[in-house]
């Protein structure tokens, strides 16, 4: 994240599904502000993934599971900023969100799973003593404003975070809690930055990204890491879409 | 009968699907790759080249039946060895093994292009590929990188057109083709399917009829085929293999 440096000594943060992708790029990015970064994945233990975890504690935790949830919520001694990043995309495992059971998980993955979360850590974000109050974030989708249609469920899910981000935030705002959502564009993964199969693939939708190219995961951190400072103290309720102008071109 | 066949990007992908597939046919399989195959070379660069179709001649000296030009990268941020490998590797490839290939008594051989060609491309580089100016290329796509990959393809194809034609391939019994690969699953475009936006998009650019996208195996069937088959008349062409995007979107092109 260059140019821009945060300082989050002192704070803690919950990054859920912070192993990979926008959640691990969130979490490296508290870590460089000097925040304590805990991070939830679904495997058994931080040794368990190819790569160094260890500057995070690691929680295992299952999003699908009330309990795992509960547990993890209970395991925080102090909360400042929860990110709710965890989640899946089902067809991944080769499931029809078409099919109501599936759509139900979807929704069930995606939005109960960051509304549990939130709910169980607001007793302590509401005793953040982060300048500007503690902070939820969700993590929205360009499914959250157009339509996917092999995701019914997916972006149903995504698209309902942005009412729950709102809803939120007029319950919490009185507690000094804000909650605002970030719509998070097209970004490209390490795994796959810079193949033919993210560059050629993608001649259409960079068609209409006004910033011609697609996003990277430190795009979303950084923004993340703008809304839950201080200098987004009188921010609240609000959908942040980081997506090189693709949602207002056309 | 058993045949001798090189195959170039071995060690992985499409290669290394169709190194699997011919060897269970009984077939000899030369690989080639940067590392970790029988022959490693690095086809962006003459030296390489050279040092690989010395290495093949040493192996086969009697000549051999069939080759795969399938060596190529997709890397956004490598422009210059993007057309290096892609284009001139491949022709490299194709053109330095051809008096092999003439000792056989039914050569054939493929060169992996992609429906990539529908993508814009810099014509004034895919004119300096073809005329084999590698310097001027090389130098012109570092200046102008955003369609590194499909101009690379694009002039790939049009060589393959211009070429197996010529009195030195078709003309010598050598058959030559190309196929033209469209989304393909493989351990490294695996993770973008993760993401409903990034499917979403990839649907975008390749409309197919089909449900699903291709494995590497099924490519490796297609070459196969032309690797292997009897008949001495299918030369020139570039077979799209790509769930119906060339259908879908150039329609007319017939």
């Amino acid at each position: 994240m260059s140019g821009v440096a945060y300082d989050f000594a002192g704070a803690h943060v919950l990054v859920t599904g912070g192993t990979s992708g926008i959640g691990a790029a969130t979490a490296a990015a508290y870590r460089e502000a000097s925040a304590e970064v805990t991070i939830t994945g679904t495997r058994g233990a931080a040794a368990d993934y190819d790569h160094d975890l260890s500057a995070y504690r690691y929680l295992q935790m299952d999003v699908e599971d009330g309990a795992s949830i509960d547990a993890v919520a209970a395991d925080l001694p102090r909360l400042d900023v929860l990110v709710n990043n965890a989640g899946i995309a089902l067809p991944s495992l080769g499931l029809d969100e078409y099919e109501p059971e599936v759509f139900a998980r979807a929704v069930n993955i995606l939005l109960v799973g960051a509304f549990r979360m939130a709910r169980r850590t607001v007793d302590l974000l509401a005793q953040s003593e982060l300048a500007g109050g503690g902070s939820v974030i969700g993590i929205a989708s360009m499914s959250s404003f157009f339509g996917i249609p092999i995701v019914p469920g997916y972006g149903a899910a995504k698209t309902g975070l942005l009412g729950l981000t709102r809803s939120l935030a007029v319950e919490w705002g009185p507690r000094n809690v804000r909650v605002n959502a970030v719509a998070a564009g097209i970004t490209r993964s390490r795994m796959t930055a810079g193949t033919f199969a993210s560059e050629e693939w993608t001649a259409p939708t960079l068609s209409r990204t006004p910033l011609g190219r697609l996003g990277e995961p430190d795009d979303i951190a950084g923004a993340i890491l703008f809304l839950t400072s201080p200098g987004a103290k009188w921010i609240t309720g609000q959908t942040l879409a980081v997506d090189g102008g693709y949602t207002v071109s056309g | 009968m058993s045949k001798t066949i090189v195959i170039t990007g071995a060690a992985s992908g499409i290669g290394a699907a169709t190194v699997t597939r011919l060897k269970a046919a009984g077939h000899r399989v030369i690989g080639v790759d940067l590392k970790g195959a029988d022959i490693d070379a690095d086809l962006g660069t003459a030296q390489g080249r050279a040092d690989m179709i010395a290495a093949v001649e040493a192996m086969a000296p009697d000549g051999i039946d069939g080759v795969l030009a399938g060596a190529g990268i997709s890397k956004g941020d490598m422009p210059r060895e993007t057309i290096a490998i892609n284009y001139f590797g491949a022709v490299a490839t194709l053109e330095g093994l051809r008096p092999l290939l003439a000792k056989s008594a039914h050569p054939r051989a493929v060169a992996i292009c992609s429906t990539a060609a529908f993508l814009p491309f810099d014509a004034d580089i895919v004119d300096q590929c073809l005329a084999g100016d590698e310097a001027g290329a090389v130098a012109a796509i570092a200046e102008r990188p955003q369609t590194s990959y499909s101009t690379s393809k694009n002039a790939l194809s049009r060589w393959v057109r211009r070429a197996a034609v010529s009195p030195d391939w078709g003309g010598a019994g050598i058959l030559l083709n190309g196929i033209g690969p469209g989304v393909v699953t493989t351990p490294m475009t695996a993770p973008l399917f993760d993401q409903p936006e990034m499917v979403a998009l990839i649907a975008q650019s390749n409309p197919m009829a089909v449900e699903g996208y291709a494995g590497a195996e099924e490519i490796a069937e297609l070459i196969g085929f032309l690797l292997q088959m009897e008949n001495h008349y299918l030369v020139g062409q570039i077979i799209f293999i790509d769930g119906g995007s060339d259908a879908i979107l150039r329609p007319a092109q017939v």
